[in-house]
């Protein structure tokens, strides 16, 4: 199906050890992703796929480390190596969107400064060059007038406004594969519409993959061409988007399906892609 | 900013108020403390009509009220009153002691903050390197450790045995100049340094090491890492920052428990500042020093207070109230 897949996770195996026991947060998965592709990863909490997100990301938290398995971006291996080194390989052509944007930006840093970052990381680039960069970011994510933005901290803006800066750290860096961990989990249920939008226009415009991990089929029926279904850190189905919507063959995912749709209802009866209100509390 | 200046000046307000009822404390409290001046400054042989006499002169005849309040109007006038054992106006003997006070202060402090942040940040980040979990070790026990007998024992091997450093004073009795005279300083304040520094990087060093292995839990150094930073941007940047906050509070209280230890290590390597001034003051019931030095010394404890809060509202952007 695809020649030159952009990530390729061959039988990777995630283990948490504690003193009693060892968990196995994720179990022999596999997953590919092609170029320009959008993959979603669906699951109820505790299926593993935020961890396996973070093992792709190098981000795992100890005592959490990959057992088994191959990580590779475009046939160069990831998952070997000190993870600084590690994470290195990863820096610009892999970012991530975070699940919280109220924890995952620096208190004490301003935003242009944190945005900043991701760019200039590992290269020479002159100052002027990066400023004009990052107030670009700020303005085609909607955080308008982008100098006067950069210049606050992040207490100073609201939930959606954070979680377009961490989008803005994420994009920034023209990373070739974005990772979204659950993005608008932590927003209110008018902003996680834009947000989507956002995220779904931007990662188009710069001709970059997306692999979006969520516990909503709706949002991943709206963004992804294809799906992985994980249950207990193993993928139990996986195949296009409409084929699994509308064929499901694993009984978990006619749960998570009938679920959805009972959510849905009982949230408004207003299609789900409408519900954001245009204006955000600035 | 508006909120900021009237937030300043709030504590500024609280900060008069605080020197004031101090000063009436330390006042009462030296009066009732036992001890006679005029004993110590007639002799034991001197006839109760003299010893009277020289109570009168000195204004002890008086009840207490009236001499605090006395003494009140004339320190608003900058007046600390006279030294009976110096013979010199108060406000003029302290003055001459307070620059080798601060030198040495600020000295200790400069050290043990560089160090201590150093140390316990590093830490915190290679918890499993052996050395770092040794200075752990040793940061208890340097604690642990009091004041006057490391200072004794620097005296004892460095200056005694191995003659390395001097153990009395600040400077040779050679005259010198220029470089000289900074590095013949500089040499006499190794052993008082390192004998006050030793518990405060020892205190600043595990109070950095707590805080900055919880900031390096946060989800904002996940996210550093996350773009591929390096371990000493990361550490620098963005965690020793955030850790930096618990720490500043702690350093800014310590300022009074530096106090003591002044007291202490200025007499141990006769140090001609503030410290040794206290302890002959004491000895001597030479009431008008100890007070006005203990009014100094709450002063600058609440000016160091002070100085805390600026410096957090610098650091910390999220209490700047707009």
């Amino acid at each position: 199906m695809i020649e030159t897949p952009l990530l390729e996770i061959k039988g990777l195996t995630v283990e948490f050890p504690s003193l009693r026991e060892t968990v196995i947060a994720v179990g022999n998965v596999d997953i590919t992703i092609g170029s320009q592709e959008r993959v979603g990863i669906v699951g109820e909490s505790g299926s593993g796929k935020s961890t396996l997100a973070m093992a792709s990301m190098g981000l795992l938290r100890a005592p959490g480390h990959i057992a088994r398995g191959a990580i590779s971006f475009k046939g160069q291996d990831l998952a070997t190596g000190n993870l600084d080194d590690q994470r290195k390989r990863r820096r610009r052509n892999m970012a991530m969107v975070y699940q919280d944007p109220f924890t995952y930006l620096n208190p004490l840093m301003r935003i242009g400064d944190q945005v900043a970052e991701s760019i200039a990381v590992g290269r020479k680039r002159r100052k002027p060059e990066v400023k004009a960069a990052v107030v670009q970011v700020l303005e085609e994510l909607g955080l308008t007038p982008g100098k006067q933005i950069a210049r606050k901290y992040p207490h100073q803006l609201s939930g959606g406004q954070r979680q377009r800066v961490v989008l803005a750290m994420a994009l920034v860096g023209e990373p070739a594969l974005v990772i979204a961990d659950e993005p608008t989990t932590a927003l209110d249920v008018t902003v996680q519409a834009q947000i989507l939008r956002i995220l779904s226009q931007s990662i188009s415009s710069r001709g970059a993959a997306l692999l979006l991990i969520s516990h909503d089929l709706e949002v991943v029926r709206l963004l992804c061409d294809r799906i992985y279904v994980m249950k207990n850190g193993e993928v139990v189905e996986s195949g296009l988007t409409s084929n699994i919507l509308e064929n499901p063959q694993h009984p978990y995912t006619r749960q998570l399906l009938v679920s959805s749709r009972r959510e849905d209802l009982l949230a408004s009866s207003v299609p789900h892609w409408e519900r954001g209100g245009s204006n955000e509390p600035a | 900013m508006k909120g900021t200046l009237l937030f300043l000046l709030h504590r500024l307000m609280w900060a008069v108020l605080v020197c004031l009822v101090a000063v009436v404390l330390i006042f009462l409290l030296i009066r009732v403390a036992p001890g006679d001046p005029i004993g110590v400054l007639a002799g034991e042989q001197a006839t109760p009509e003299y010893q009277d006499r020289l109570r009168e002169q000195l204004g002890l005849n008086e009840p207490v009220l009236t001499q605090l309040w006395l003494y009140l109007g004339a320190l608003l006038q900058g007046d600390l009153g006279y030294s009976f054992a110096y013979s010199q106006p108060v406000s003029s003997l302290i003055a001459s002691r307070v620059f080798p006070t601060l030198l040495l202060m600020g000295v200790t402090l400069i050290v043990a903050v560089i160090i201590g942040v150093w140390v316990g940040a590093w830490a915190a980040v290679k918890r499993d390197s052996p050395v770092f979990r040794g200075t752990s070790i040793l940061a208890v026990i340097a604690y642990s450790l009091p004041a006057f007998w490391v200072g004794q024992l620097l005296v004892l091997a460095f200056g005694v045995r191995l003659g390395w450093f001097p153990t009395i004073g600040m400077s040779s009795i050679r005259s010198l100049e220029g470089w000289d005279l900074i590095l013949d300083i500089a040499w006499h304040l190794a052993m008082p340094v390192a004998t006050l520094a030793a518990a405060e990087v020892a205190l600043i060093s595990r109070l950095t090491e707590s805080a900055m292995r919880e900031v390096m839990e946060s989800d904002y150094i996940v996210a550093a890492k996350g773009k591929g930073l390096s371990q000493r941007q990361i550490v620098y940047r963005h965690g020793l920052r955030n850790a930096m906050l618990p720490v500043i509070t702690v350093v800014g209280l310590e300022l009074g428990w530096l106090v003591a230890g002044f007291v202490v290590v200025e007499t141990v390597f006769s140090w001609p500042g503030l410290g040794t001034l206290t302890f002959n003051a004491i000895q001597a019931r030479d009431f008008p020093v100890i007070t006005g030095l203990f009014i100094v010394i709450t002063v600058s404890v609440v000016l160091a207070n002070l100085l805390t809060d600026l410096i957090y509202l610098i650091v910390d952007p999220r209490i700047r109230i707009d």
